[in-house]
């Protein structure tokens, strides 16, 4: 079955990307040290000599928590609108970063290094905003299409409705169908990427429809994939909870343990990304029984790189 | 004349009645004043109410009353020219006029009103404004009387009054077929005699309805008789005496209620009764039934109360407490007392850590105290009702479910009922604009923090400060003294300095008034600053000595042995004096607690020791709870930096996942 067979490649994938993801991890931290460093020594000057904040160090202490805001929060709060513009950024810095990630292991001797991975970035970089932009698009549509009339209707509903009972689920159903479609066109822009690299083609619109199509036509497949990936994302994010809530800071010895986990986590997240794209790469080229072929130096020839409809490896009317 | 004679009969027969009737407790336990014997028709088609109100009104003054003060308060959902809605009352749950169609104002009317000797009144009644000359308000109705009630003598009205609901707002009203009927009546205001509360010679005190206050009034029997249909499930203040059955689909449901302040009921179809006990009390709780999980949780907590209140405060005197929870689409009505009887709110799958449904139902349970049994003036002293509560609230939260946890225990984020009061208080932007002792209509605003909150806060203050057991026979000594009564701030203050001088003298001064001033009748803050400590080296003296005592300080200083000369700066940065108290850590780990008056602006507290001052806390037992700066109540010489880093990692951890979740949306 290509499903587990492409699970396990994109574990292999990912188990072989180690210098990738390292990479991947060090720029995260380049990014979130911009905030965390001037907000570390914010937090040392806003607490100065005093010895209020103390409780902080076992427990939440709301009292603590709320004279600190009260006195402090001035200086603490435009860092949240910076982590909040930083992320936007980010999103984009995402974007660019997974052509450098599809690009490197869709060549399956994985050959990695910093050239490649962002001469993979650069080449991609704007098909992949198209795309994105696109994505969003569709995104924004769905979400339209979904709340507009779940809201009306549960502003009807509230009307007639005996029971709060009835307004939630409705609610919660809308919200899980929102939530599922969402995750389709995220899984769709993802094989969209994927195709864009397969393919040396730079249209987004048809690489989107090229992976719409073949979401559709090997929808049970695709979905078991993801619901595969899915497993141990989430198997870490309820360990990391369970941890984080049974877990206290006492000493320096127990913080560097509660820091290391969190990073490994974060470290985790960042390699789960590749499986992912392992899997699904593995996946769509076994599927449509197309030969990997490592990355050269001529692909990124910028006339190599218009392609013409002809001379792209999936054909549209296969799928 | 035949007929006046025949209905001059029947009032004084029925008076009789009212005062020989077998009653809950064996004696009065008020005076009694204000008696009420009422007929009403509930129709559910036109949200109208029509009935017949037999008032009897005792004048227990010196004074002959010549004319009568009515609360009409159902007026003040007649239209937005009323004070209500001139002081903001669209706020409220339900308060919106943006979609309110005509039929979804409420209003009350008198049809006809008689005296005992068949006056009629109708003619002569206005509508009167002593809070504000609105002219709209039609809150407040005066009868000037024909025949004039001389003192120590009674008048009983036949009052024949018609109400209109309105569509649920300040928790009074319907919302489809679902009733609650609060301030529904014609109520009579209550005649203050000189030298009850602020009075110094006879007057009417009765308000107008404000947006943010309604009771005040006096104590009495009420026997009400409801007609419903049949299929209405009913509860009210007092007892249920009897439901019988009529021929026409409906059903007359007989309550009756001895020395309470208010009347009010709630109907509806869809009500799930759930019932229990505590010592004397029997608990009822109308729920509805997908709230029906909750139920325990509504009598626990009244269980709680009940047991706290008669421990701490005194016995709950009546024999029963009706909790009501409203249905979601009536949350307009929810949170709100009336006497042995109270509207509480809940929500389908509130987990149970997350404790709103016991807060709300501890608060609202004792107001049965703190206005319902020490019938304070809610309008002019909002702070004996809301703040005395509030405090109480606090102390039975943290006391049953954890002084961390009692408000929230959720996923790691924990926090206390009390913590939550003190941050509204503290967190104000201006908590200097006006005294608490405020009439609640002429707060510029922040009515809620300074009634609820600040109360609460200064007086959990006033306990740690002078130790909860005196705390509490303060309270219980002003409940035993006051109850079914009308208390006002002075006779809890004179309670306060009493029950004070007798357990500890005059630790605290003459009297406790200092205190008072302050926090109750100032706007000043309370914050104290540890602005610095320094050690420096004790030097060996050099020079020429004509008294060799001049240099002692020599002899101490070896090689072995270091002298400081230490020194801590206290500050007072706020208006509020407060007796302070800072505990001194030296590097020896020895220990002194210090104690300062807190009066000046600053004190110096110096050392000459062989070792340094490491740290120095003020007021280390949190007792200076209204402190609205706890950052600056310490000073460590050595900072440690360990919560800085767990919370900076923090911020790295949720940061980097906010990135990393972030490129996985598209």
């Amino acid at each position: 079955m290509n499903v587990l067979k492409s699970y396990f490649n994109g574990l292999k994938t990912a188990w072989n990307s180690k210098r990738m993801t390292a990479l991947l991890y060090i720029l995260l931290l380049i990014f979130s040290f911009v905030v965390v460093i001037p907000f570390f020594g914010i937090l040392k000057k806003e607490t100065g000599f005093s010895m209020s904040v103390y409780p902080l160090l076992k427990d939440f202490d709301l009292t603590v928590y709320s004279d600190f805001i009260q006195h402090s929060g001035k200086a603490i709060k435009p860092f949240v609108s910076i982590g909040i513009w930083l992320s936007v950024f980010y999103l984009f810095f995402g974007v660019f970063l997974s052509g450098g990630i599809i690009h490197i292991i869709y060549d399956e001797e994985n050959n990695f290094s910093l050239k490649e991975f962002f001469a993979g970035c650069g080449n991609y970089v704007l098909p992949f905003f198209r795309l994105t932009f696109f994505s969003f698009l569709v995104q924004a549509v769905i979400a339209l299409i979904i709340y507009v009339p779940l809201f009306a209707y549960l502003d009807s509903l509230s009307e007639t409705a005996e029971s709060e009972i009835t307004l939630v689920y409705t609610f919660i159903t809308g919200a899980a169908i929102h939530l599922i479609l969402a995750a389709i066109v995220m899984l769709i822009t993802d094989y969209a990427k994927i195709m864009m690299v397969v393919n040396e083609s730079r249209k987004a619109f048809v690489s989107f429809w090229l992976s719409f199509k073949f979401f559709l036509k090997y929808f049970f497949k695709v979905i078991f994939l993801y619901i595969l990936l899915l497993v141990f994302p989430v198997l870490a994010l309820i360990a990391y909870f369970i941890f984080s809530q049974h877990f206290t800071i006492v000493s320096k010895s127990s913080f560097l343990i509660v820091v290391t986990v969190q990073q490994v986590f974060v470290l985790f997240r960042l390699w789960f990304k590749i499986w992912f794209y392992g899997s699904e790469i593995s996946f769509l080229t076994e599927t449509l029984g197309i030969k990997r072929k490592p990355a050269t130096e001529e692909v990124w020839d910028v006339h190599a790189l218009e392609v013409s409809e002809e001379e792209i490896e999936i054909d549209p009317d296969e799928l | 004349m035949r007929l006046k004679i025949i209905f001059g009969v029947f009032l004084i027969a029925n008076f009789i009645a009212a005062q020989t009737r077998p009653t809950i407790s064996d004696e009065p336990l008020s005076q009694r004043i204000a008696n009420y014997k009422m007929d009403v028709r509930l129709t559910p088609e036109t949200k109208t109410i029509e009935g017949k109100e037999i008032l009897t009104w005792r004048n227990v003054s010196q004074d002959t009353i010549r004319e009568l003060r009515f609360h009409m308060y159902m007026n003040a959902f007649k239209n937005t020219k009323s004070t209500f809605y001139k002081e903001g009352g669209h706020r409220f749950r339900g308060g919106s006029n943006k979609k309110k169609k005509k039929n979804e104002w409420g209003w009350v009317k008198i049809l006809s009103i008689k005296d005992n000797s068949e006056n009629n009144l109708t003619g002569s009644m206005k509508y009167i404004q002593p809070d504000d000359d609105n002219i709209y308000d039609q809150t407040v109705l005066s009868v000037p009387l024909t025949n004039p009630v001389l003192p120590d003598s009674t008048i009983v009205l036949e009052i024949d009054f018609q109400t209109k609901l309105p569509k649920a707002v300040a928790r009074s009203g319907y919302v489809r077929d679902y009733f609650l009927v609060a301030q529904w009546f014609p109520k009579i205001g209550v005649y203050e005699i000189p030298g009850e509360r602020h009075a110094t010679e006879g007057r009417w005190n009765c308000h107008q309805y404000h947006a943010n206050t309604e009771f005040y009034a006096d104590f009495g029997n009420y026997d009400v008789k409801i007609t419903l249909p049949k299929e209405y499930v009913t509860g009210a203040t007092g007892i249920e005496k009897e439901t019988k059955l009529n021929t026409d689909g409906t059903k007359t449901v007989n309550y009756y209620a001895e020395d309470v302040v208010d009347f009010a009921w709630t109907a509806s179809k869809r009500y799930k009764i759930f019932t229990d006990q505590w010592n004397h009390v029997k608990i009822k709780a109308m729920v509805q039934p997908e709230h029906s999980a909750h139920s325990g949780r509504l009598i626990s907590a009244v269980k709680n109360a009940l047991e706290y209140y008669a421990k701490h405060v005194g016995e709950y005197p009546y024999t029963t407490v009706t909790i009501v929870d409203p249905p979601y689409y009536a949350g307009a009505v929810g949170g709100m007392e009336y006497p042995t009887f109270f509207t509480t709110f809940t929500f389908w799958g509130v987990p149970e850590n997350v404790r709103f449904i016991e807060s709300v139902t501890v608060h609202e349970f004792g107001h049965n105290y703190f206005m319902g049994l020490l019938a304070t003036n809610e309008f002019e002293e909002a702070w004996l009702d809301e703040g005395f509560n509030t405090y109480l609230e606090a102390r039975i939260m943290d006391h049953y479910y954890g002084e961390k946890t009692s408000a929230i225990d959720f996923f790691g984020f924990h926090a206390g009922d009390f913590e939550f009061i003190r941050a509204g208080y503290v967190g104000m932007n201006n908590p200097k604009v006006a005294p608490t002792a405020t009439p609640a209509w002429k707060f510029p605003y922040g009515y809620s923090t300074f009634t609820y909150s600040k109360t609460a806060t200064w007086m959990t203050m006033l306990e740690r400060l002078i130790g909860t057991e005196t705390m509490d026979e303060i309270m219980q000594t002003y409940y035993k003294r006051w109850r079914f009564k009308h208390p006002d701030g002075k006779d809890f203050i004179a309670v306060v300095n009493e029950i004070v001088k007798k357990k500890h003298g005059n630790k605290f001064g003459e009297n406790m008034n200092w205190y008072f001033d302050q926090v109750l009748y100032g706007t000043g803050v309370c914050d104290y600053k540890l602005s610095w400590i320094r050690n420096v080296k004790v030097k060996k003296d050099k020079g020429i000595f004509d008294n060799p005592a001049d240099t002692l300080n020599n002899n101490k200083i070896t090689k072995d042995s270091t002298w400081y000369k230490s020194k801590l700066y206290v500050e007072r940065l706020g208006e509020i004096q407060m007796p302070v108290e800072i505990l001194v850590h030296f590097s020896n780990g020895f220990e002194k607690l210090e104690h300062w008056n807190g009066k000046g602006r600053y004190k110096i507290f110096e050392y000459e020791k062989p070792h340094k001052i490491v740290w120095a806390k003020l007021d280390p037992e949190n007792k200076l709870v209204m402190e609205i700066n706890l950052k600056n109540n310490s000073l460590n010489s050595k900072p440690r930096t360990s919560v800085i880093w767990k919370y900076a990692s923090k911020v790295l951890f949720w940061l980097e996942n906010l990135m990393v979740s972030a490129t996985m949306l598209f």
